[in-house]
């Protein structure tokens, strides 16, 4: 409090009869000018700033900053204005909580008050269970009583709102069936819990329509002094997202300064930008209009209170008082006039801790103890301000009122106080003034003064500050038209009209201003007009003044300066930064719209927290590598923007001092982008011009005057010049041939006429004198004149396709011959119509049709009827080369053919054809078929044969075995009885007698063999052999081991050499012949001198030979044939017993393994018997 | 069973006369022990069977000709092989025949051995003292 006192003690006298209750409310009257005076001093800080940045700072940026403070102006009025509407809705509303039953007379009575001519409130209603029925002013919204919200369709949705959210929803701005704007405040009722009833209930809605127009005219909105274009948005609260419904929508597209404006439920966006657009001047009428928007609120909310007062009179006593009181958050309390408490709220028992019973029927003193009991009960009869104590002992401001409240007959029933908790409130007063002292001494040393004018009395009181602005000693003040002649003469003809409007219209003002010269000095001053009304008359108008001369001069010299940078910059392409040595960015200068990001997101940042961040440490390692006064660094970088990349360099130097360092970037995106095409334009055209050389096609340039231009080497291979030689020839003359000249000459003429390119043969003349026929693709260069500069041709020899046309000329020739020729019938078709494209003189002779008739005919018509679907089908599957069967044919004279043929694809004069020759086969069929019948002949008669031959085999097999059984056991018998007959009776023989039975013996032993032979012969007859591999060695060495007692006894020597060798064979089978052949060896070297047996094999390729040689008597080879025979014999018997049976089995048994045998001899040389065997 | 000459008769099947005479005549001379019973053809051994079902001791060996009338050597093989009294007597295959055919088709039917007949008397005097030494003496048959 000292603070405030001391405020007050260098309060101008002029200022002290400002009335206490005012002081209590707001910032006291005598206050203002200190107020008037702190916001010059902000203002002279912003301004030091100014001039302090000048060099960096932005008009726009300026210019922005006031539009935003008058925004903030305009801001407060609005939200102010829709506050107090809300206030006189919830009054209503706490009216209707303590009188749920209120009828329709005495909710006119209590809206009259609210609803008048000064207020933008035009009407208001009551609607107990959401349907409307009080209503003030009835006249005129007669049709509105009834209105059911629920079944409203545009109603419905914000009435349902407030009562779900037991909130005040703001709808609108909407039209009115009452015509204008219409803003609805809807407040929801909730009656007290009461009785059985534990929670509050809901009795319905308090509506009350603010007239949108005033509102918006009250809150300045429409007054064209403000200089700004102004639109709000967000109808219903619905903010930055909802429609637009005041100004042009345009005003948000383009780049406003905008400020949301509460509501109880959501928002408002309010947006503005100058009427001449960014860039002119203009600034706001500063903070003072905003402490006017709440000091509306607060008219508002002290009228709530007296509504609230007022409505005590109306209401009668009992519960609904109390459910009044119950709700209220103030203290509130009834006391009857001899200071005895009748009763009070819940929130003055919980404040001083005594419970009801306490407080009712006893006075102050009786139930508060201590600091409150010191503080007592406010009885003041006004507004004033009352300091108590909470049940804690924390100190409370309030706001208390006492007011008598008289009964029906007029007598004093008792005392109603109220008394609401300003606490918080008197903080930040306290805190102002706190400020204020502080700044009253600082206004000094910024040489700011104060001031208030009083109009009826037309003198100015000032501060001491002021009068030394004006040039003057200190003094209380000076007259006004004293003060008018301290400015310069344009200067005071303005403030002189300021001073009018704002006493006639109450505007306030804040105006630059020129001094009368002192001693030569121009000087000047900002000074703020506000002026303050009573009773709708404005009474006084306060203000600040401050010198501002040195500002101005600098400002001029900056401004000018400025000016000139401003035009600089805004002409360069580049953007300009100042930089910290730590990356921060301090300011910037850069032409409209290229900057990479707004500057409030870079200015006073490093650069890695508002650029990439590889771009950022990059610049900033440049910034570290800058040496004082050492060339500037240039960093290059991109930057990612939407739809691609921008490129830039940023060329960094530092500033003298090397505490800053300037970056000037420039974008480099076109020209690096041009760059990039024109590189890769050169590179394209390298690269053409690359491809052209090495193409092996011949490219060639002739200038129109006959000399060559430039050719590749493919065109000089083609003509046998060399590069240089080339250059020095005359196209026409040297290159064509003379009879071409008037083919190529026509040919340019075309080209010439008709612009188009033209491609003609025809042939060059080679260096060494050969003609090469080329093909020649010629254009036309022409020159921006349209003078043919060059022609540029692209040749290609076709010296080979000339050789191969001939070839194929030739090869078509004798296609033709062969198809012609042909001695088979020939014809060619087309694949898919089966039309017949041609045929041969073979086929016109042999189907008997004309050339002509076969050209008409399809394939199919020389097909039998019933064969056509499936020549059709099967004509459609071939492809290639085929074979198409045997067909019957239909000849001219209907008789049928047999014939095969083969077809293939042809080309056939531009028809996809096949061409088939034709084979008659119908003799031959007839041979085949009398081949077939005689076959089958043939083959019953081996049947036949065959079958005769298994009975004769069968026979032969039974005759085998019987004999083998038959003939052996007589064989026995003769054998046995002789022996028995030699042993038993031997003593009645004679030496004859017993000869006879030895001959007996050796004649069974003889047939005996001569049985075993033929039944070995007959089984190698019938054996089925095997064909498996068989081991020679083992063979041998068995049959070896059977004989070697004979081999043994006749001391034969013997020689194996068969080693791997595995002939096929039946393993009996070999074993049978490798012993036969051993008996004989050893048979016929009887009586040979050292008798030998040699047994050697080796192999070929496809057969084994087992050689096997003795060197025994030997035969004549005249008998080679005969040994092989049965029963052949070519010595007698008793030199060399044997069957003859032997070698025949040797040979049979070597035949049925699929070998054979032969032998070589002489006699007296022995014999060698080849066996060779299959592998 | 006796340690001591199993003394059940030899069953000697054989149509030849004068195989059957020269065999009887063989067994002789080696002082055959055991008692020979001849049958003269197939049917006669298979009209034995009976008999050794009701209880006629069974011979110590048969020795079979294949070559018989009526019922052949192989087909009286397989019914003393199929009828449960006959199954294990040994039976020994007698014969002139050599054939591979038969030897397998023997053997087949469970055959105990084969054995062919000498042409030459002395070497078909030993192949009977081989047969009574084998058989009667050093083999143990099933009782």
């Amino acid at each position: 409090m000292s603070a405030v006192l001391r405020v007050a003690a260098r309060t101008p006298p002029g200022m002290a009869k400002v009335k206490r209750q005012r002081e209590a409310h707001l910032v006291g009257g005598k206050a203002r000018a200190w107020l008037l005076a702190i916001l010059a001093v902000l203002a002279v800080f912003a301004t030091e700033q100014v001039i302090e940045r000048l060099a960096s700072d932005r008009a726009l940026e300026r210019e922005r900053n006031g539009v935003l403070d008058q925004l903030a102006t305009l801001r407060a009025r609005l939200e102010g204005g829709i506050n107090a509407n809300i206030y006189l809705a919830r009054g209503l509303t706490a009216v209707l909580a303590a009188q749920p039953g209120l009828d329709q007379a005495g909710f006119s009575a209590i809206a009259r008050g609210l609803v008048n001519e000064g207020s933008a409130l035009r009407l208001v209603a009551g609607a107990p269970d959401l349907v409307v029925s009080l209503m003030y002013p009835m006249a005129g919204n007669e049709s509105v009583v009834g209105l059911d919200y629920r079944s409203h369709p545009t109603q419905r949705d914000a009435a349902l709102r407030a009562r779900e959210s037991g909130r005040t929803v703001v709808a609108g701005p909407l039209p009115l069936i009452q015509g204008g704007l219409g803003i609805i405040v809807r407040e929801p009722v909730f009656l007290p819990a009461e009785g059985g009833v534990m929670a509050p209930r809901f009795w319905g809605l308090v509506s009350a329509v603010i007239d949108a127009d005033k509102l918006y005219l009250q809150a300045g909105l429409k007054d064209p002094a403000s200089g700004l274009r102004l639109a709000l948005r967000g109808t219903d609260g619905s903010g930055v997202q909802g429609p637009v419904f005041f100004g042009e929508a345009s005003i948000f597209a383009s780049r406003p300064v905008t400020l949301d404006v509460p509501l109880p439920s959501g928002s408002w966006r309010l947006a503005a930008e100058p009427v001449a657009g960014w860039g002119r001047g203009g600034s706001g009428e500063g903070d003072l209009i905003r402490l006017m928007g709440i000091v509306a609120a607060a008219v508002g909310g002290l009228l709530v209170f007296g509504l609230v007062r007022r409505t005590q009179a109306v209401a009668s006593h009992g519960a609904r008082v109390e459910a009044l009181l119950n709700t209220v958050p103030d203290l509130i309390w009834m006391k009857d006039p001899g200071g005895a408490f009748l009763g009070c709220n819940p929130c003055f028992e919980q404040f001083f801790g005594v419970r009801d019973e306490d407080i009712i029927g006893r006075r102050a003193e009786h139930f508060l103890s201590g600091k409150q009991a010191a503080a007592g009960i406010s009885v003041s009869r006004g507004i004033d301000e009352w300091i108590s104590y909470d049940r804690d002992g924390n100190e409370r401001v309030f706001e208390a009122i006492n007011t008598p409240v008289t009964g029906a007959g007029g007598n004093l029933i008792g005392i109603l106080g109220v008394a609401r908790d300003i606490t918080e409130r008197k903080r930040g007063e306290t805190e102002l003034r706190r400020q204020h002292a502080i700044l009253d001494r600082t206004s000094r040393l910024a040489r700011v003064g104060g001031w208030e004018l009083d109009v009826a009395g037309m003198r100015v009181s000032w501060t001491d500050e002021t009068a030394r602005i004006h040039g003057l000693e200190p003094t209380p003040g000076v007259t006004v038209s004293q003060w008018l002649t301290l400015f310069q003469e344009a200067s005071r003809r303005i403030i002189a009209q300021a001073l009018k409007d704002a006493v006639e219209q109450g505007k306030p003002y804040d105006l630059e201003l020129e001094l009368a010269v002192d001693r030569g000095r121009a000087r000047y001053v900002r000074t703020i007009g506000f002026p303050v009304a009573e009773n709708d008359k404005v009474v006084r108008i306060e203000g600040a003044i401050q010198d501002i001369s040195a500002r101005r001069a600098a400002e001029a010299r900056a401004q000018q300066g400025e000016l000139v940078l401003d035009s600089v910059f805004e002409a360069l392409p580049d953007m300009f930064f100042l930089l910290e040595k730590d990356g921060t960015i301090r300011d910037y200068r850069a032409r409209r719209g290229t900057l990479y990001m707004s500057p409030e997101r870079f200015l006073g940042k490093r650069m890695v927290e508002c650029l990439p961040h590889e771009v950022a440490t990059r610049i900033e390692a440049g910034i570290a590598a800058l040496a004082d006064g050492a060339a500037p660094v240039v960093v290059e970088y991109e930057l990612p923007v939407p739809g691609g990349t921008r490129y830039y360099e940023a060329r960094l130097s530092s500033l003298p001092g090397g505490a800053k360092c300037i970056a000037v970037v420039r974008d480099m995106t076109d020209r690096v982008l041009a760059l990039a095409e024109l590189d890769s334009q050169r590179r394209e055209s390298a690269f053409l011009a690359d491809v052209i050389e090495r193409s092996s096609q011949p490219v060639a340039v002739g200038l129109p005057n006959g000399a060559m231009g430039r050719c590749n080497q493919a065109f000089l291979d083609l003509v046998g010049y060399t590069r240089e030689e080339i250059a020095a020839i005359d196209w026409e003359r040297d290159l064509t041939p003379a009879h071409w000249l008037p083919r190529e000459r026509e040919a340019l003429a075309t080209l010439h006429a008709t612009g188009r390119p033209v491609r003609y043969e025809k042939e060059y003349i080679r260096k060494d004198g050969r003609l090469v026929p080329i093909e020649i693709y010629v254009d036309i260069v022409r020159g921006m004149d349209g003078v043919a500069e060059a022609y540029f041709g692209f040749v290609t020899d076709i010296t080979e396709r000339r050789r191969a046309d001939a070839a194929l000329r030739e090869s078509e020739a004798r296609y033709r011959q062969l198809f012609e020729n042909n001695p088979a019938p020939m014809l060619v078709y087309e694949r898919g119509s089966l039309r017949l494209l041609a045929v041969n003189s073979a086929f016109v002779e042999h189907y008997g049709y004309s050339r002509g008739e076969a050209l008409k005919m399809l394939l199919t018509d020389l097909y039998p009827e019933a064969e056509r679907p499936r020549i059709v089908e099967m004509a459609s599957k071939l492809s290639g080369l085929a074979y198409a069967g045997e067909w019957q044919h239909l000849r001219k004279d209907g008789s049928v053919i047999i014939i095969e043929a083969r077809s293939h694809d042809i080309d056939y004069r531009g028809h996809v054809g096949r061409v088939a020759v034709i084979n008659d086969i119908t003799g031959r069929k007839h041979l085949e078929e009398q081949i077939r019948a005689l076959n089958a002949d043939l083959e019953s008669r081996v049947e036949a044969r065959t079958r005769e031959l298994e009975v004769a085999n069968k026979e032969l097999e039974t005759f085998t075995y019987s004999v083998s059984h038959d003939l052996k056991a007589p064989l026995r018998g003769i054998d046995g009885y002789s022996r028995l007959l030699l042993e038993d009776h031997r003593d009645q023989l004679n030496d004859e007698g017993r000869l006879f039975l030895e001959n007996v013996h050796r004649g069974v032993l003889q047939m005996n063999r001569l049985i075993e032979d033929l039944l070995a012969y007959s089984r190698m007859e019938r054996r089925a052999l095997q064909g498996e591999p068989v081991s020679l060695a083992e063979q041998i060495e068995r049959v070896l081991d059977e004989r070697r007692a004979e081999i043994e006894a006749q001391g034969m020597r013997i020689e194996v050499a068969v080693d791997g060798l595995v002939p096929k064979g039946d393993r009996e089978g070999i074993a049978m012949v490798i012993r036969n052949l051993v008996d004989n060896a050893i048979k016929f070297t009887k009586g040979v001198a050292s008798p030998c047996l040699s047994l050697r094999g080796h192999q070929t390729e496809d057969r084994i030979t087992l050689e096997i040689a003795d060197n025994g008597i030997g035969f004549e080879m005249r008998f080679h044939d005969r040994i092989f025979e049965i029963f052949q014999r070519l010595q007698r018997a008793e030199d060399y017993p044997g069957t003859g049976v032997g070698l025949a089995i040797v040979r049979k048994a070597m035949l049925r393994m699929g070998g054979r045998v032969r032998a070589q001899s002489a006699p007296g040389e022995g014999a060698t018997f080849y066996l060779e065997f299959p592998r | 069973m006796s340690t001591e000459t199993d003394m059940r008769p030899i069953l000697l099947v054989e149509d030849n006369p004068v195989d059957l005479d020269l065999t009887l005549r063989a067994f002789k001379r080696r002082n055959f022990a055991n008692p020979i019973e001849v049958a003269r053809d197939g049917q006669e051994v298979l009209e034995m069977v009976p008999r050794w079902v009701a209880g006629e001791p069974l011979p110590l060996v048969i020795l079979l000709d294949l070559k018989l009338p009526r019922v052949s050597g192989l087909e009286v093989l397989q019914q003393l092989r199929d009828t449960p009294v006959s199954q294990s007597v040994p039976v020994v295959v007698l014969t002139s025949s050599d054939e591979d055919g038969d030897v397998q088709a023997a053997y087949r039917l469970r055959a105990n051995s084969y054995i062919v007949k000498p042409v030459n008397f002395e070497k078909f005097m030993d192949v009977a003292t081989q047969i009574e030494l084998y058989w009667c003496l050093i083999n143990h048959p099933p009782s």
